[in-house]
């Protein structure tokens, strides 16, 4: 008989063998939830070295507190999320202070055959990521699980632990909000930083 | 483009996001560490949950006989009651010093040989039934707290002038009574000592 991969087990059993000490089982959540950590935490901050950073907190939180953690009360994915947000939040009052050296995030070169059309796509999704991350964090944490990581409205709410109505108000006027600054960052006169850098180029 | 496609776009320029192989190793790297540590406590602190429980059971066990002992004192209030008043002639075989109480002037009879004890306040209803038996003394001044309890041999007629009839039984004109007498030395309220019983603050 063969033992099942531990990349299939579900998420109650992978939490009871890295809580046992199973260093596989730790592997297998790490693997399977990495991802939507560093992309939550880098939308929410805008900054590479910050999702960095929060990525690795959210997992050092999750192996300290997997003896305690109860399946029955939240999903592995909920939780996780939540202790991203947590932490983003933390370290972004903590950075308040600090000026960013470098601008943002860097854009994911993109794979159209026509580079005009492909540097046009990737203007506009780093405008996107601006005027996102311009968003009061009330509202950019809903946009962000909502229109991007497309959680439902009742996952979002128990990330948020906040009630489904005020998630959907939250989402429309965050929505609302980012199709303002969109449409201003797209007027002739306002001057972008990446109009300002294809000038100069 | 409208913000919903762009939304969609970024969904799916995000889903291509991945994460930097220099946080796969520090994770894993504090994973190894943890997995250290719990093992060093587990090796080092394998008796600590046993002697906490002892040491819980032996709080446990002090308490309780702590609280059997006595101590602290229970909510009930006590005074002390001395039992040094002054005491005038009495007839003999009633003869047991009276005490009051320093704090109220609240009366009780000690023991004999006992200079001072405990007790507690009296109910409502005690108080009411030592109350009732004495007649207040015309002309006199209600008085404050405190007050003496003095036991007096006295005629028959005092009372009979006070409008309260006593029959006397020895024949001889005298009975004993109970007098409260305030600190300025007017009675204050008198009553008959064999006709009321006392209230054994020891019984």
């Amino acid at each position: 008989m063969q033992t099942p991969r531990s990349d299939n087990w579900p998420d109650g059993d992978l939490v009871r063998r890295a809580a046992a000490g199973e260093r596989d089982a730790f592997a297998a959540i790490y693997e399977r939830y990495r991802s939507v950590v560093y992309r939550f935490a880098r939308l929410m901050s805008g900054s590479d070295a910050t999702a960095e950073d929060v990525t690795q907190e959210v997992f050092v939180t999750l192996m300290r507190t997997l003896p305690r953690y109860e399946s029955h009360r939240a999903e592995l994915l909920t939780y996780l999320y939540g202790v991203a947000r947590n932490v983003t939040r933390n370290r972004l009052r903590r950075d308040r202070r600090f000026v960013a050296l470098d601008a943002a995030v860097e854009c994911t070169p993109s794979s159209a055959d026509d580079p005009c059309a492909a540097a046009s796509h990737a203007q506009q999704l780093a405008q996107l990521r601006r005027c996102i991350l311009a968003l009061p964090s009330r509202y950019r944490e809903v946009v962000i699980l909502c229109d991007v990581h497309g959680l439902s409205y009742a996952e979002t709410a128990r990330v948020l632990r906040a009630p489904i109505g005020t998630v959907r108000s939250r989402l429309n006027r965050g929505r609302q909000l980012l199709a303002t600054r969109m449409r201003k960052a797209e007027s002739p006169g306002h001057a972008s930083p990446a109009r300002i850098e294809r000038c100069v180029v | 483009m409208n913000l919903e496609e762009s939304l969609r776009a970024l969904a799916a320029d995000e889903a291509a996001t991945r994460v930097p192989p220099r946080v796969d190793a520090s994770v894993m790297a504090a994973w190894d560490a943890h997995s250290r540590a719990g093992l060093e406590r587990a090796r080092t602190g394998r008796h600590m949950p046993a002697a906490l429980a002892w040491a819980g059971v032996f709080a446990v066990g002090l308490v309780v006989f702590a609280v059997v002992m006595g101590w602290p004192a229970p909510n009930e209030p006590r005074e002390i009651v001395r039992g040094s008043a002054p005491v005038n002639p009495v007839a003999p075989g009633a003869a047991q010093p009276v005490a009051r109480s320093a704090l109220t002037g609240r009366v009780a009879r000690p023991r004999p040989g006992q200079p001072a004890q405990l007790r507690s306040v009296p109910r409502r209803e005690e108080k009411a039934e030592m109350e009732a038996a004495y007649v207040l003394v015309p002309d006199a001044e209600a008085g404050a707290p405190p007050l003496t309890l003095m036991r007096v041999r006295m005629p028959r007629s005092a009372f009979s002038r006070l409008g309260v009839p006593i029959s006397n039984p020895d024949g001889d004109g005298m009975v004993d009574v109970d007098v409260l007498v305030g600190e300025d030395g007017v009675a204050r309220s008198i009553r008959r000592a064999v006709a009321v019983g006392w209230v054994d603050p020891n019984p």
